[in-house]
């Protein structure tokens, strides 16, 4: 394996610092040195953003904190990805995210959806207050391997079990692997209604989805 | 005691009959009367009768006037997105560009502007039909939320870090805007005031971010309230166990936590300055346990914070349209077996 490219811990610093120009300045560099992309985003920026969410799980960190870090992260992103080499790239795992109706709190589920694009996984993200029926229409149409579902309020998070129905009368909830998550959550809330998982905080999202589809 | 009386005692720190109940109960109360919640959205009547209907066949200490979920913000423009059967979010937001849009930005006129005068009119009308009896609760956005309802959450955290200058113009005017409607909240006939502020919780900001953006502003809404001589409460979701004092200090009354605070600490910690609302799980024990499980969670909450007064059993945040009616008679039910004062 080849020495590890010192730019990725500056990707990573800026990522922690919630460096936007840095990041950008890095990616581009990147790029021109011909430096491989796929590795700097898995090897600085995803590094970076799992010390984010050290921070964050610390009490370090708090969700200003984490956005900017996001939003830095996302700028590096947008400019390496273009530049992955498609044979390096495994074949994409397929998630469909939503926050579900009746609820505009997006933004743990917009981190879900940067922690799974820097870990590889192709995200088909439907945005919040997301109508029952659209999660088993995205999930078919995009073939989707898993849907993760978020919720922030006590009165919305019944509408993950409306899903979970609308999957199960469709005979389509054995073709995909379902997590949820958000703060009104738990992991026993998750086993009452019929998902398969319940993720604590956005950094866990890339290894839930990992074990989901090793299952 | 009646429920008036029983509540106000309890928020000025002495000791009822028994403990206070306030479940948190708006959609749930909608669902019990049989409405849809986009019905009560627009017709006072049906809002005001779940409310009575609700505490005529539960028995609990408090009606709630919850109508005005973001009203506020969609009185200064932004665009609500109001669905069948549920309360309503922010869809558009009215700040979209801080520089550009905050000197656009028009106080609204609480009995012309938006929803505001239908949701006065349902304060005035449940005042009329128990007022004295049974407490009146009206609710304003903290001047925070409101903030964030205006400019959409994300963007007014991400403003915390880039444009703290232009987001704190913004707070000054959210939080005049909060005083007027609050003040007309009072002239419709609130006993007290319920102050909603999720977005400040320790799982979203910092306590010094919380200090530096949102408390000065916090305080001076809270405390133009307690000059119109009504009671208030504030609420702030999460863990907040290292801003319980700061929450104190704003003035109010009582402070509501949710489980994420353990009582006997907020007790310890404020419970000789303010009393403690709190803090049986929505979202676990009310919506998915027996009602045997509500009581026992109800009876270790009194036992923790009851003693010597100020305290009230509530949930820690909103009760769902579906949580069964038992378990709100259980919550009802435990103050009776568990929170009599001797």
């Amino acid at each position: 394996m080849a020495q590890k490219n010192p730019v990725f811990e500056t990707l990573a610093k800026c990522v922690v610092d919630g460096d936007e120009e840095g990041a950008k300045r890095w990616a581009e560099e990147v790029v021109r040195s011909n430096i491989d992309a796929y590795d700097a985003i898995m090897q600085g920026l995803a590094v970076g953003m799992n010390k984010v969410s050290e921070l964050y799980e610390k009490g370090e960190y708090y969700v200003p904190e984490v956005l900017l870090s996001a939003s830095a992260l996302t700028i590096a992103v947008d400019i390496l990805r273009p530049h992955i080499k498609v044979d390096k790239a495994e074949k994409p795992i397929t998630v469909v995210l939503g926050v579900v109706e009746g609820d505009i709190h997006d933004i743990g589920k917009n981190l879900v959806k940067i922690m799974l694009n820097a870990g590889g996984f192709k995200v088909v993200d439907l945005g919040k207050d997301v109508p029952v029926a659209e999660f088993a229409k995205a999930a078919k149409e995009n073939n989707a391997e898993v849907i993760g579902m978020s919720a922030l309020m006590t009165t919305t998070m019944l509408n993950m079990k409306k899903v979970i129905d609308s999957l199960v009368a469709s005979n389509y909830r054995d073709k995909v692997k379902i997590m949820i998550g958000g703060a009104p959550t738990d992991s026993g809330y998750a086993e009452s209604i019929g998902a398969d998982v319940w993720g604590k905080d956005a950094s866990s999202a890339v290894g839930i989805v990992k074990a989901l589809i090793a299952k | 005691m009646t429920p008036y009386e029983r509540l106000m005692t309890a928020f000025e720190l002495k000791k009822p009959d028994r403990v206070p109940v306030t479940p948190f109960v708006r959609e749930w109360c909608v669902r019990q009367a049989g409405y849809k919640f986009s019905e009560v959205m627009s017709n006072t009547e049906k809002y005001v009768y779940s409310q009575l209907y609700s505490i005529r066949k539960y028995g609990y200490d408090m009606v709630l006037d919850m109508l005005a979920v973001h009203a506020e913000s969609e009185a200064m423009g932004s665009v609500l997105n109001i669905p069948d059967d549920a309360p309503p979010s922010v869809n558009v937001p009215a700040v979209n560009d801080l520089a550009k849009d905050i000197p656009k930005l028009r106080l609204f006129h609480p009995r012309k502007d938006g929803r505001l005068p239908i949701i006065l009119k349902g304060t005035a009308r449940m005042k009329e039909a128990v007022g004295g009896v049974i407490p009146v609760m009206g609710y304003v956005q903290a001047c925070w939320r409101h903030t964030c309802m205006m400019r959409g959450t994300e963007r007014a955290l991400l403003d915390m870090k880039k444009n703290p200058e232009l987001l704190k113009e913004l707070l000054d005017i959210a939080t005049e805007s909060c005083i007027i409607y609050g003040e007309s909240v009072v002239e419709a006939g609130a006993d007290l005031i319920w102050v909603s502020d999720p977005t400040s919780s320790g799982d979203m900001i910092s306590k010094k971010a919380f200090e530096e953006f949102v408390f000065p502003f916090l305080r001076r809404q809270i405390r133009a309230y307690k000059r119109m001589g009504t009671k208030v409460f504030l609420h702030i979701c999460g863990n907040v166990n290292d801003r319980l004092e700061a929450m104190a200090n704003t003035g109010a009354d009582a402070i509501s936590v949710d489980e994420k605070v353990d009582l006997a600490k907020a007790k310890s910690v404020i419970g000789n300055r303010v009393c403690i609302m709190g803090n049986i799980s929505p979202g676990v024990t009310l919506l998915q346990k027996t009602p045997k499980d509500v009581e026992e969670e109800s009876r270790a909450a009194m036992e923790k914070a009851m003693a010597g007064g100020g305290f009230v059993l509530a949930p820690g945040c909103i009760v769902p349209a579906t949580v069964p009616g038992e378990n709100i008679a259980a919550m009802v039910q435990s103050v009776k077996k568990y929170g009599v004062y001797q």
